[in-house]
């Protein structure tokens, strides 16, 4: 971007369009920083109020490629010379202030507005519009965690302060109608790949609790420690659906010997396999 | 034709097994499963043609060796009678007189003896079949083969008739694993699985024996396998040899384990470092009595010829005592009767160590530090006894 000079009024836009849906996408900390290398008036004002209409704008406005092309302001990064010839005098936090500057007709966009510096912005804050609305939703669940990830956040500081040192199950309670809960737990919280329950049960409301035979730490939490039993989907509030995943994985890893269990004794006759022997049970 | 008969009086049921298809839930049923083909270690291709060599059937039921291994074995009471999983039950509360505590004790001994039951050790036993009848007008009757098993009751495992009818008509006995799978089938036992399970697989059972839990993976071995077969016994010798490294011997004391344990050593002749383990928790009787295992498991060996030419029985020797422990000592006092014993027990272990240990300076250092404690604390029971009155 290239800074314009005998501008009153600018707003400073990081921009980067989409070749395929015509549409442009505003993110804000690329503004930020380049606010900070932009040498103001004192008389300059960057009102907060600003970089909050920033955020609001960042991923629900899309605004045409059209519009703006005729309103746009471009600058140079470490250009040394946007300080000086830029005179920001005022700021009006108002939705679209690029309507206060004059038209340009000659402005350039080009699909590598940034280039490698913006490759340092932080992940996810400058997204194409087509992933930012499916993918920043909470309730989305198409992403698939892998087990290990599953197991470093059931060490980490944000698992211990959601839940302690207590069961995942432990804090949540079943909604329903009168004194005693229905037989079964729901079928299922996730469907079409998104949550469809305002209260999902304790595995699907955390996407990070992910149910496999390696993920002893998490399985262990759902077996009594005194029946070796798992625990029943009414008292741990799981779904139907998480339940059987939780059985299956539970029975994986007994199987892959992940998880220890007292065996049953198995009492041998020595008569069978010592035919000379008159005592059956010792020799 | 005698079979005939038997098969024509009695229930059966016959099964389909498809010739081509032989996996079982999209896993081929043992063939993954190569411990027994992989013999490449050959440390224990050396350990089990000893065994071979030896016939440890006969040894292990001969009620000496027995005695010997149930006594080095312990009775822990805490550990054998330790809580377990199981169905939620409400706790029983019973006053009882000094009589009544005491039977309910004996009665406790009795039941502990059945939980510590040693496993039997048996030779492997490679899986053949005899063929009972060739009916080459049968084949090409049927693309599957038929199995027959007796479902009568109260016939054993081990003993019940089960017979496989092949494509090309051969009537024959089925082979382990097919007499595992109808066997569970039918009659199912709690806790073992049609399939292997995974986690006797090298890898995975690696990791069990890694993370030390060798009651565990022994327990689900003998539930699992018959004890004398090849896969069952590779996978105990593995992990006696894992426990041998790691020196864990104390985890399996007081388990039904303990015993066939002890036994693999002395047979491989591996005994050298449970010997010392023996040794440092200070229980030389047990030391003695594996060192009387070894003379009864090798009679040729040295050890057991020093013994004999001594005078007494593979019991008892009175040789290389240290004099100055026992010079001083009252023949009639407590102390004097244990440390003959003791000195007996002692001699033996000595003589092991001259003549058949393979660690010969760790075990003489430990029997030194041991013999250095006894006299110290024989000095200072001495004094305390002066001290009090009693010269």
């Amino acid at each position: 971007m290239w800074l314009k000079t005998g501008l009153k009024y600018a707003c400073v836009f990081l921009v980067r369009l989409n070749n395929t849906n015509n549409k442009i996408t505003i993110g804000l900390p690329s503004v930020c920083r380049y606010i900070g290398n932009v040498r103001f008036n004192d008389k300059t004002v960057i009102s907060r109020t600003y970089l909050s209409f920033g955020s609001n704008f960042k991923s629900q406005y899309s605004i045409p490629r059209l519009w703006l092309r005729n309103n746009l302001i471009h600058f140079k990064p470490g250009s040394s010379t946007y300080g000086r010839n830029f005179g920001v005098q005022k700021f009006t936090p108002v939705l679209f202030p690029a309507l206060h500057l004059q038209p340009y007709r000659d402005i350039h966009t080009c699909g590598i507005l940034f280039g490698e510096e913006e490759e340092q912005v932080k992940e996810g804050d400058v997204e194409t519009a087509s992933s930012e609305d499916t993918e920043n939703d909470p309730k989305d669940r198409r992403k698939v965690i892998p087990p290990e990830t599953s197991k470093r956040y059931l060490k980490s500081k944000a698992y211990a302060e959601t839940y302690g040192s207590e069961p995942v199950w432990t804090r949540y309670r079943r909604n329903f109608k009168g004194q005693y809960p229905p037989r079964k737990t729901r079928k299922t919280c996730i469907r079409s790949g998104k949550i469809s329950t305002g209260n999902p049960c304790p595995i699907c409301r955390d996407e990070y609790l992910v149910l496999h035979h390696t993920n002893t730490e998490l399985l262990e939490q759902f077996v009594s420690p005194h029946t070796g039993q798992v625990y029943d989907a009414n008292k741990t509030g799981l779904c139907q659906k998480k339940q059987k995943e939780l059985i299956v994985a539970v029975e994986k890893a007994k199987d892959w010997g992940l998880i220890t269990f007292d065996v049953p004794f198995r009492e041998y006759d020595y008569s069978e396999y010592y035919p000379d022997i008159q005592d059956s049970k010792t020799a | 034709m005698n079979m005939a008969i038997t098969i024509r009086n009695i229930m059966l049921i016959c099964n389909r097994v498809i010739v081509k298809q032989q996996t079982l839930l999209g896993r081929p049923f043992m063939s993954s499963f190569k411990l027994y083909e992989n013999r490449k270690n050959e440390e224990t291709l050396e350990e089990s043609e000893t065994i071979k060599d030896i016939d440890v059937e006969k040894i292990f039921i001969q009620p000496k060796v027995q005695e010997i291994l149930k006594r080095i074995r312990h009775i822990n009471m805490d550990k054998v009678f330790r809580t377990v999983t199981k169905p939620l039950s409400l706790p029983r509360y019973q006053f009882l007189t000094e009589e009544e505590l005491q039977q309910q004790l004996e009665e406790a001994r009795q039941k502990a003896e059945i939980k510590l039951q040693m496993p039997p050790v048996l030779k492997p036993k490679p899986s053949v079949t005899e063929i009972l009848s060739y009916d080459p007008e049968l084949q090409g009757l049927d693309n599957f083969k038929i199995v027959f098993t007796d479902i009568t009751y109260g016939i054993s495992d081990r003993q019940r008739l089960i017979v496989v009818r092949d494509t090309d008509g051969t009537l024959r006995k089925a082979k382990r694993g097919e007499r595992h799978r109808m066997n569970q089938t039918y009659f199912p036992q709690n806790g073992r699985k049609h399939k292997l399970p995974i986690m006797f697989e090298d890898e995975h059972l690696d990791n069990l024996l890694q993370r030390e839990k060798y009651e565990f993976v022994l327990d689900r071995a003998c539930l699992q396998f018959e004890p004398d077969d090849p896969d069952y016994i590779k996978i105990i010798e593995k992990t006696y040899q894992h426990i041998d490294t790691t020196r864990s011997f104390n985890e399996l004391r007081s388990t039904r384990h303990f015993g066939s344990m002890a036994f693999y050593f002395v047979v491989a002749r591996k005994m050298d470092n449970l010997l010392l383990d023996m040794i440092q928790r200070k229980l030389i009787s047990d030391a003695a009595d594996l060192v009387r295992l070894y003379c009864i498991v090798h009679p040729d060996s040295d050890t057991a010829q020093q013994s004999v030419s001594e005078g007494d029985d593979l019991g008892i020797v009175k040789v290389g005592i240290n004099k100055e422990v026992y010079s001083n000592v009252r023949p009639d006092s407590d102390t004097a009767q244990q440390s003959v014993s003791e000195g007996d027990d002692l001699g033996i272990v000595k003589i092991f160590l001259q003549y058949d240990s393979r660690k010969k300076g760790n075990l003489e250092l430990a029997l030194q530090t041991y013999e250095d404690m006894q006299k110290q604390r024989h000095i200072v029971e001495e004094g305390v006894k002066s001290a009090h009155g009693h010269t």
